[in-house]
C-alpha cells in the first residue's frame, strides 16, 4: 500500500494500485474481479472498464475517511464511507426511512486465497455494526446493526510476498481489519454530521423511540413553545438525565430481548426516571411515561 | 508419539444418518466428528471463508463441519501449519467417503450434535435453509479488540468457541449477492450475541462474534429463480436473519446453556469487566459461607441485575465519550444508592462508597455493600 498511490479529490477518491495486481471481492454486482488496477470511489455509477472500478455513493466524496493501520509487516487501508443521519437497519426488520449509507473497501497489502477475502468481509461487517453500537444508534425504538445501503469490498495484493489465510478478529490482520472500520465508519459518520457528541442530549436519544423534541414539547402541556425549548436546552445534556435516559432505554431494550421480565424491567426503569429525572409522569406504555418524565423535568427548571 | 493420522484412521465413520433436510433437496447427516451437508446433484455453488476449499466453488458434493479432535494432536496439526490442517481435513473427508476436492471443509471444537438446522420461505416465496453450530462462551470478541497471533511470524493459538454457519439459499444467486447473503448472516449473528449481552474476552466491549467463525453459503444453480442482488431491506433478506437469529438462539442454548435467562446474571453481566471477586473491604464484616450464601440470592434477583445492568451502560457510556468518568460515577452513584442500597449509614463504608472514582470501582464497590446489607438483613430475620 505504501507505495499505491491515494488521489483524494471533490468528486472521487482513487486508488491506483502500483506494481502488483489487485484481487477484489464485491457486494456490489461485480462478485470477485481479477487483476484490478485502479479503484475509485465516486458518484459515478458503479463500473468495471479495463481493469478501473468505480464504486458508486450518494454522499460527498470528501466525507471518506482514510485510515490506516499496520502491526510489523501486516498492513491494511481502509477507505470508509458512513452516512449514518438516516437509513440505519436491524437486519432482519424494516429500515429507518432515508438514504443512509455504508460503504467499506478493506485494501490489504498481503495475498490471499478467496476465502480470506470473504472472512475480511465478516470481520468489517462486524466492525461496522460495533461503531453502530458505540455511537448508540437507535430507531423505531430498537438499536441498529448496519445500514440500509451497505456494501463491503475486500482488496488483496496477488503479488505480496506476505500471504496469509486468517483475517478473523482472533489474528493480527483481523484486528487491523476491525480496528480501521471501526474508525472509518465513525470518522465518516462524523464528517457527515453523527457522532457522539450529537447524542448528548436526552431528547435526542428519545427520538430514535417515537418522541421527537416537537412530541415531547406538546406532550408537556407547556402552551408556550418557545419557553419550552429554552427550558429544554438548560437541561437536555445533563450528564445524571443523559445517563438515567440511556439507562432506561437500555433496560427497555434487554426486556424486549427476552433478559427479564416486563413487570420487573417497568420498575427498575421507573426508579431510574426517579433518580435521574424526577418523579415519573404517566403510567401507560414505559416509552410514554419516559417522555412524559423528560418534558416534565425540563419544564422543573422554570 | 501419537498423530492426527493416527486418530483419524481409528475412529469409525462408517455409519451416517439423516439429522434434518435444507431447501434445494440438500440433506444433513451425522457422521462421524462430522455434520455432513450434501448436495443432491453437482448443480451447486458455494461461497465458503473456511481455511479447506474455501472462496466460490462449482459443483461441490458437500460442505462438512468437523468438531475437532481436540488435545495436543490437533495442537501438533495446527501448529504444523495450514498445508497440515488442509491435508488432515482432506483426509478426513475421504473417511466420511466423500471426494476431498469436491469438499468444503469447516472446523469447530462444538458438538455436531447440538447443531440446529432451520428452514423459512421469504415473503416472496424463496426458501432459506441454515445448519449451525456454536459456542461463545470462552472465544467471544468484538470486532477491533486486541489480539496476539500474528500469522505473518507463524505463531499458533487455539480458542474454544466458533460459530459455524452453512446457508443454503433456493436460488441461483450471482457471487455478490452470495458475499451479501454471508455478511447478513454475520450482522444476524452479531444482533443474537448483542440480544444475548455476551461478553468478549479480549475487552470490555460485547462480543460480535467469535474470533474464528465460518460462513458457508451455498446457491443452487437449478434454479430459475436467478438473483444479481440482496436488498438488505427485501423478504430474502429478512428470511436470512430470521433463520439465522433462531438457528443460533437454539445452537448457543444446546452447545453451551446460552440463553437469555443464563446470561441474566449480575456476575455473567459484570464479568465483562472483569470484576469476579468478592471484594476484601467486605470480608471481614461477615463469614465466607454468610457472603456466599447471600451472593446465592442476589445472582438469581432480577431486580439486582437490572441495576447491575443499568450501571454497566452508564460505564460504556462513559468509554464510547458520551459523558466523562466523573459525570459517570455521579450517575452511577445515584442509581445504586437509590435503587439498590439501603442507607448507607456506617461512616467507614460511606466513605469508601464516595471515594470511588471510576463506575466500575463504584459499582464493584456498591455490590459489595449489597452483600453485606444481605447478609445483615439474613441475620436480623434470623434474630442475631
Amino acid at each position: 500500500m505504501d507505495s499505491d498511490i491515494i488521489v483524494s479529490t471533490p468528486d472521487r477518491v482513487s486508488v491506483k494500485f502500483e506494481g502488483t495486481q489487485r484481487d477484489v471481492l464485491t457486494t456490489i454486482g461485480f462478485g470477485i474481479l481479477r487483476s484490478v488496477q485502479e479503484l475509485s470511489i465516486s458518484n459515478d455509477p458503479d463500473s468495471y472498464n479495463d481493469g478501473v472500478l468505480n464504486i458508486h455513493i450518494d454522499g460527498s466524496p470528501s466525507k471518506i475517511a482514510v485510515v490506516k493501520e499496520s502491526f510489523d509487516i501486516t498492513s491494511v487501508t481502509a477507505l470508509v464511507f458512513a452516512d449514518l443521519g438516516s437509513g440505519i437497519h436491524r437486519i432482519g426488520f424494516s429500515p429507518q426511512e432515508g438514504q443512509g449509507e455504508v460503504l467499506v473497501v478493506m485494501i490489504m497489502d498481503s495475498d490471499m486465497p478467496d476465502s480470506t477475502l470473504a472472512r475480511a468481509g465478516v470481520t468489517i461487517t462486524e466492525g461496522i455494526t460495533a461503531a453502530i453500537q458505540d455511537l448508540g444508534l437507535a430507531y423505531d425504538s430498537m438499536t441498529a446493526s448496519g445500514s440500509v445501503r451497505q456494501n463491503v469490498v475486500t482488496v488483496c495484493d496477488k503479488g505480496a510476498s506476505l500471504y496469509l489465510r486468517g483475517a478473523g478478529k482472533h489474528c493480527k490482520l483481523g484486528e487491523l481489519i476491525g480496528v480501521s472500520t471501526i474508525r472509518g465508519v465513525k470518522r465518516s459518520a462524523a464528517a457527515n454530521g453523527t457522532d457522539i457528541g450529537s447524542r448528548r442530549s436526552a431528547a435526542s436519544m428519545l427520538a430514535s423511540y417515537g418522541y421527537d423534541r416537537s412530541r415531547l414539547a406538546e406532550i408537556s402541556d407547556c402552551t408556550d413553545l418557545a419557553h419550552f425549548m429554552r427550558c429544554m436546552a438548560e437541561k437536555d445534556s445533563d450528564p445524571v438525565a443523559l445517563a438515567a435516559v440511556s439507562a432506561v432505554l437500555h433496560v427497555y431494550n434487554e426486556v424486549h430481548w427476552g433478559l427479564l421480565a416486563e413487570d420487573i424491567g417497568r420498575e427498575v426503569m421507573l426508579r431510574l426516571m426517579r433518580s435521574g429525572l424526577r418523579e415519573p409522569v404517566g403510567d401507560g406504555d414505559i416509552i410514554d411515561v419516559l417522555a412524559l418524565t423528560l418534558a416534565k423535568y425540563y419544564l422543573d427548571s422554570a | 508419539m501419537l498423530r492426527w493420522e493416527d486418530i483419524v484412521n481409528a475412529e469409525d465413520t462408517s455409519e451416517r444418518r439423516e439429522y434434518g433436510r435444507m431447501c434445494s433437496g440438500i440433506t444433513v447427516f451425522r457422521q462421524g466428528r462430522a455434520l455432513v451437508v450434501l448436495m443432491p446433484n453437482e448443480r451447486f455453488r458455494t461461497l465458503s471463508s473456511g481455511f479447506t476449499n474455501g472462496g466460490f466453488m462449482d459443483s461441490p458434493q458437500a460442505v462438512i463441519n468437523v468438531t475437532s479432535m481436540g488435545g495436543k494432536v490437533e495442537y501438533d496439526c495446527m501448529r504444523a501449519g495450514l498445508k497440515s490442517y488442509d491435508e488432515m481435513n482432506n483426509v478426513y473427508a475421504g473417511r466420511l467417503g466423500l471426494d476431498p476436492e469436491r469438499t468444503v471443509h469447516l472446523g469447530t471444537a462444538a458438538n455436531m450434535d447440538n447443531a440446529a438446522v432451520i428452514n423459512k420461505v421469504s415473503s416472496d416465496g424463496v426458501k432459506v435453509s441454515i445448519a449451525i453450530t456454536g459456542g461463545i462462551r470462552h472465544n467471544g470478541g468484538r470486532s477491533g479488540d486486541p489480539t496476539t497471533y500474528d500469522e505473518s511470524a507463524a505463531r499458533y493459538r487455539e480458542d474454544p468457541g466458533t460459530i459455524i454457519s452453512i446457508m443454503s439459499i433456493d436460488a441461483d444467486l450471482s457471487d455478490s449477492a452470495m458475499f451479501q447473503a454471508m455478511l447478513m448472516v454475520t450482522e444476524s449473528k452479531s444482533c443474537v450475541i448483542q440480544e444475548l449481552q455476551a461478553r468478549s474476552l479480549y475487552s470490555v466491549g460485547i462480543a460480535t462474534g467469535s474470533g474464528t467463525d465460518q460462513v458457508a453459503i451455498i446457491s443452487n444453480r437449478n434454479s430459475d429463480n436467478k438473483i444479481d442482488t440482496i436488498a438488505r431491506d427485501s423478504g430474502l433478506a429478512r428470511a436470512i436473519a430470521e433463520c439465522a437469529k433462531e438457528g443460533l438462539r437454539e445452537t448457543f442454548d444446546r452447545q453451551s446453556g446460552m440463553t437469555p435467562k443464563d446470561q441474566w446474571d449480575p456476575l455473567v453481566l459484570m464479568s465483562r469487566y472483569n470484576m469476579n471477586a468478592i471484594r476484601d473491604e467486605i470480608r471481614f464484616g461477615a463469614t465466607m459461607d454468610e457472603l456466599l450464601s447471600a451472593l446465592e440470592v442476589i445472582r438469581k434477583d432480577s431486580y439486582s441485575t437490572a441495576v447491575v445492568s443499568a450501571v454497566l451502560n452508564v460505564a460504556d457510556d462513559v468509554r464510547n465519550g458520551l459523558i466523562t468518568e466523573e459525570e459517570g460515577v455521579r450517575a452511577a452513584k445515584a442509581f445504586v444508592e437509590d435503587l439498590a442500597l439501603d442507607e448507607v449509614i456506617d461512616p467507614v463504608e460511606r466513605l469508601r462508597l464516595d471515594s470511588n472514582d471510576t463506575v466500575i470501582d463504584l459499582l464493584s464497590y456498591a455490590c459489595a455493600l449489597k452483600l453485606i446489607q444481605t447478609v445483615r438483613k439474613r441475620r436480623a430475620e434470623d434474630g442475631q
